[in-house]
């Protein structure tokens, strides 16, 4: 009697969620589903009066878009990259500034304050730093080779195009790894340390008088029991990853790359059809299902790895 | 559990279905949109509001709010709000078109052809021929303003008539029907084009002669670059838009660009177009030139400035970005404009920009007439459009402003926007502007060819650049 | 800048030092704390190096914003940025920012927004995340499964959808309440959210449940007694990023307030949609300080926040 009544407490709490989430969540979903089903769908067509078959051939075109694998690639290289250096760093800084005495405040606080950095001036930021300026007549050379060049060559490393014309994929790669990461860096630090503060004090008191070091009690102690919030950063981020837009947007401008499109991902194909003159959001929308797909498959195996580590 | 599982995901399934179903067949979907009838007897003369959508900066919007003031006393029942939110035509057509899904577009807004292009996918820009043609079905339908004057409600005939020394400039007029169907969509507001800007000084120091034909930009490139001996940081000239640069010389060479025509939309690769982005990325590997988007979306106008390059090809509406620091009238050099380099000077080819206004149909027919005659008033008033282009350097759009003493006076104060509004008056009076054509697509063609120069231009393979833009242009917009 | 980092190079040889002393330890003890206190000294160092490298790196777009504030136009303009300003300090950008923004206006209505929301959005996930937490029923994991499913979805092509479900359907945009709610509502429902706090409901003991069970303590008093103050600093951080997410969002705003006649202009909306000029005529340093000034209020707030995350709360009710 009692576990049914519990049944019906459970569905009560979450009722303001799944009311909303089926206006505002689900409805747009089963959209998608209908849009991306519907033969060459487009918004200003069906307002228009224009009927459409049903059909798969939306996904068949998403797939056969001449650089769809390019796309695919690049947006699976930047999650994989990405995600382990980012909680990788952000949980060694955490764990740091949990763990210093000296004007930890001060630390504190200063890694926080991104937080409050308008996006705006961080895109701005990154183009002046790896940008090369004015190339020379003729090309190839340049004015000035930009500031993360010239602190490179202190180090006797020569300089390298990075997000200019002709700057190689992997270049640009790098470029976004680092930005990405930086992004993500002041969220992913606010979490962990948020998730630092929920460990019992104790257990770093027994390790302590037990003389275990601190090498050990890190692995031992401080990651177990950081670990539901590690899982959460970890499947969220790639979630996040594969979603990966305007970050690229913030650094190279429409043109999605130092080229032509080199580091486009798949939402920025969502993109380039969702709207404008000549916008198929059929097309959208089935590469928002296959992505859909691709991340649902990657999540499940995260979840399947955290079921076996993570502890609560 | 998995058939606990299963039967949940099943009855989910059916349950987003039911609700799908439920929701398209009572209008869950987007907005229709109402046709525009002419109701009898044209505007009554009753309190309508409607909103204009303009992407005007702050100076601008204040000539247009001061020509509101003299339409509201003409027609003081239409109250109109004047949104300049944004300054960007891409984003405010974005804007727009998710408004439209909701019937909650603005009455009158900016607009390019593309974006006509678009909108009338859902058939929501009312096509105005009727308001004009000879014949056609409102030409005996008067309005009578709030000073007892009583004026036709389309345009007259002389408004009209390519041969008129006071009506629309014919080619700003004709950019309206640049469509499949060949109705007219929309009318000028305020047009500009491209011009070379060149260091006068700096010319008649080195005894160089300022170019009217590429083969002569070619040689001056040539001289120039001698006369820079080595120094690999300057250049001899800057083209702003790649995009612009392709597209004026198809019209130049007279080689196909795209059509109106279904199935033959993207036509820009050939042999000729081939041939001329050759020769250019010859001249790039000379270091005679750089552009927008091979310099990482620089402006050329602060290459020019700098006197880091000695020509600057870039809007008219960008005259005053073109000088360089001085103070009290003096500056470090003298500016001079001239035409963008052609194929055959006696057919000179300039491309048209600046904005255009539609009207959006509505379910109240008479805000749509409302709308109407605020597009008429603002695009022939001698006044607004006088001061309009007086303070940006925008061309206005009927002749007869030409001919009033302000914009003489204008004319004659030989600052560098004036000087500039110089050359624009005679490439009008030469009828040197083109259009292109406008379909599903033809955003498309101009994303493509930019990008198509952006990469051979420096790389040189043309081929692949080429094949390239058209195997993009056929993905996203059939043929 | 280039010392420290090759400071921070040496510091990388640290981890084998550390094992050196452990085998000595058996043959002079003195000699080891000695050691040790070496060691121990050298790797604060290196601590407190990595922490001020990161922090100049992460800090670094936040001191760009604030000297670009203050460049004069020439100067920003320049095709080589400066990274400090040369050609003399303008500080009236701060007033023309005042002249094209009514900041106190938009101010009132983002915080107006902001708190409504971050209150609303704040029960909804802890009701949720407590659901999912502490009760068994039936559909739970799968409900879960597909809740998460959600936010893979790329959710690019949700605006369309939801603006006509809100101005087509709802009719929102014709009145100012409803304008309110259009900008409120729709983003209630953070899934990301109630994961993070059901993760950390989850790391609370179960015999504190059933303690309070045997106390006789009801379900939803033990929520907000027990669970909710445990769970205080992921609250704190979900606030800040709610509050952020406030101060940040741009399309979906733009979009409602520029279709409703209703004046409630948020921060970001004004920001992007001031008069700065047309295209290449831009002064880049008024749109800086303009963002400054957006920026300050959420500074003060933050710093007061600050005290209670750093402080977090105390933990002894979860002895044993």
């Amino acid at each position: 009697m009692d576990k049914k009544r519990n049944q019906w407490t459970a569905w009560l709490y979450l009722l303001p969620a799944i009311v909303l989430l089926a206006i505002f969540t689900v409805w747009p979903i089963i959209n998608t589903i209908r849009m991306a089903m519907l033969e060459g769908y487009n918004l200003d067509d069906e307002m228009g009066g224009m009927a459409f078959s049903f059909g798969f051939s939306n996904f068949k075109k998403v797939i056969e878009y001449p650089t769809f694998t390019n796309r695919l690639g690049t947006t699976m290289l930047l999650t994989v990259l990405t995600v382990p250096i980012s909680t990788l760093l952000a949980l060694v800084i955490a764990v740091l500034l949990n763990s210093i005495k000296f004007v930890k405040k001060i630390f504190q606080t200063i890694f926080f304050l991104p937080y409050v950095t308008n996006s705006i001036a961080i895109g701005m930021v990154f183009a002046a730093m790896f940008a090369m300026l004015n190339p020379l007549a003729g090309g190839g050379e340049y004015v000035s080779i930009g500031l993360m060049n010239t602190i490179l060559q202190a180090f006797g490393i020569s300089p390298v195009n990075w997000i200019n014309l002709n700057a190689p994929y992997s270049a640009q790669i790098a470029v976004m790894t680092i930005y990405i990461v930086w992004n993500a860096l002041p969220f992913k630090i606010l979490i962990l340390l948020g998730g630092l503060q929920g460990v019992n004090k104790q257990y770093y008191e027994a390790a302590k008088v037990d003389g275990t070091s601190k090498w050990r009690t890190f692995w031992r102690i401080t990651v177990p029991m950081l670990s539901p919030m590690i899982a959460y950063v970890v499947i969220t981020g790639f979630i996040g990853g594969f979603k990966e837009y305007s970050s690229i947007l913030g650094v190279f401008g429409d043109s999605m790359g130092a080229n032509n499109h080199d580091v486009d991902t798949i939402v920025g194909f969502i993109y380039q059809n969702i709207a404008g003159n000549s916008s198929n959001q059929g097309r959208a929308s089935a590469a928002a299902l296959i992505l859909f797909a691709i991340i649902f498959a990657v999540t499940m195996v995260n979840m399947y790895v955290s079921k076996k580590k993570v502890h609560y | 559990m998995k058939k606990k599982f299963g039967s949940v995901i099943v009855s989910s399934v059916m349950a987003c279905a039911m609700a799908a179903s439920i929701c398209f067949s009572t209008g869950c979907g987007p907005a229709k949109i109402a046709d525009f009838e002419m109701p009898e007897g044209g505007y009554d003369g009753s309190k309508v509001s409607i909103t204009f959508a303009a992407t005007s900066g702050q100076t601008l919007r204040g000539k247009i709010e001061d020509a509101l003031v003299r339409f509201n006393e003409l027609y003081p029942n239409i109250t109109v709000t004047l949104d300049t939110s944004k300054q960007n035509y891409d984003e405010l057509n974005k804007r727009i078109g998710t408004q439209l899904t909701s019937n909650k577009q603005p009455n009158i807004a900016f607009c390019y052809s593309d974006h006509i292009a678009q909108y009338n996918r859902s058939g929501a820009v009312v096509a105005l021929d009727e308001f004009f043609l000879p014949g056609s079905k409102y030409e005996d339908i008067k309005v009578t303003n709030a000073k007892g004057e009583t004026e036709p409600l389309g345009l007259t005939l002389e408004q009209v008539d390519p041969e008129s020394e006071t009506g629309y400039i014919k080619e700003f007029f004709d950019e309206g029907s640049v469509y499949e169907d060949g109705h007219t969509y929309t009318l000028p507001f305020a047009k500009s084009t491209e011009v070379m800007y060149y260091n006068k000084t700096f010319f008649d120091t080195n005894n160089l002669t300022v170019p009217t034909t590429w083969d002569e930009m070619e040689t001056v490139c040539e001289q120039i670059i001698e006369i820079l001996d080595g120094d690999k940081t300057k250049y001899p000239f800057y083209y702003d838009s790649d995009a612009n640069w392709f597209i004026t010389m198809c019209q130049q060479l007279g080689s196909p660009y795209t059509s109106v025509e279904t199935g033959k939309h993207f036509l820009f690769d050939n042999k000729d177009n081939r041939d001329f982005v050759s020769t250019l990325h010859e001249w790039y590997k000379k270091g005679y030139f750089l552009t927008q988007a091979t310099n990482g979306d620089e402006y050329g106008s602060n290459y020019f400035k700098a006197q880091n390059c000695f020509m600057s090809i870039g809007s008219t509406g960008g005259a005053a970005y073109q000088q360089g620091s001085g103070t009290n009238g003096i500056f470090d050099f003298e500016v001079g404009v001239a035409r963008v380099p052609q194929k055959d000077p006696s057919n000179s080819k300039s491309i048209l920009q600046g904005p255009s206004v539609c009207i959006f149909k509505d379910n109240n027919p008479q805000k749509v007439i409302a709308s109407w005659l605020l597009v008429k008033f603002l695009t022939t008033d001698i006044e607004f459009q006088g001061n309009y282009s007086i303070v940006s350097g925008y061309i206005p759009v009927t002749k007869a402003v030409f001919n009033t003493q302000a914009y003489q006076t204008f004319l004659a104060s030989n600052t560098l926007i004036a000087r500039t509004a110089a050359e624009c008056k005679r490439l009008v009076d030469e009828g040197a502007f083109y259009t292109s054509p406008a379909f599903v697509g033809s955003s498309k063609a101009r994303e493509q060819v930019e990008l198509l120069m952006k990469t051979a231009l420096p790389s040189g393979d043309i081929n692949k650049a080429f094949t390239d833009a058209l195997t993009e242009c056929r993905y996203f917009a059939g043929n | 800048m280039t010392d420290s980092i090759n400071e921070n190079e040496v510091k990388t040889e640290q981890p084998e030092e550390v094992k050196t002393p452990k085998m000595m330890a058996e043959r002079d003890v003195e000699a080891v704390s000695k050691k040790q206190l070496a060691i121990k000294i050298i790797s604060q160092i290196a601590l407190y190096l990595f922490l001020t490298v990161m922090a100049v790196i992460v800090l670094f777009p936040f001191y760009w914003m604030l000297m670009s504030s203050v460049k004069t136009k020439e100067e920003y303009d320049l095709t080589v940025p400066t990274f400090w300003p040369t050609m003399g300090l303008r500080f009236a950008t701060y007033i023309e920012a005042f002249n094209k923004i009514d900041f106190g206006r938009v101010f009132l209505n983002t915080v107006l927004v902001g708190v409504v929301s971050t209150i609303l959005s704040l029960i909804i996930t802890i009701l949720s995340a407590y659901a999912f937490a502490r009760f068994n029923f039936k559909g739970k994991n799968v409900l879960f499964a597909a809740m998460l499913a959600t936010m893979m979805i790329p959710g690019e092509l949700f605006t369309i959808t939801n603006y006509i479900t809100v101005v087509n359907n709802f009719k929102w945009a014709d009145s100012a309440v409803g304008t309110f709610s259009a900008l409120v509502i729709p983003f209630l429902v953070s899934i990301f959210y109630i994961y993070l706090l059901r993760q950390n409901f989850m790391q609370i003991p179960n015999e504190l449940y059933l303690a309070a069970k045997v106390d006789g303590t009801s379900d939803f008093k033990y929520l907000w007694k027990v669970m909710v103050p445990l769970a205080a600093p992921t609250l704190i951080s979900i606030t800040i990023l709610k509050m952020m997410g406030a101060w940040n969002t741009y399309i979906w705003p733009d979009l409602i307030l520029a279709t409703s006649e209703a004046p409630l202009e948020l921060m970001t909306v004004a920001l992007r949609n001031a008069p700065w000029g047309e295209v290449g005529a831009i002064d880049y340093p008024v749109q800086m300080a303009a963002v400054v000034i957006a920026t300050v209020p959420l500074l003060i707030v933050f710093l007061l926040f600050r005290k209670y995350i750093i402080r977090g709360v105390s933990r002894s009710g979860t002895k044993g």
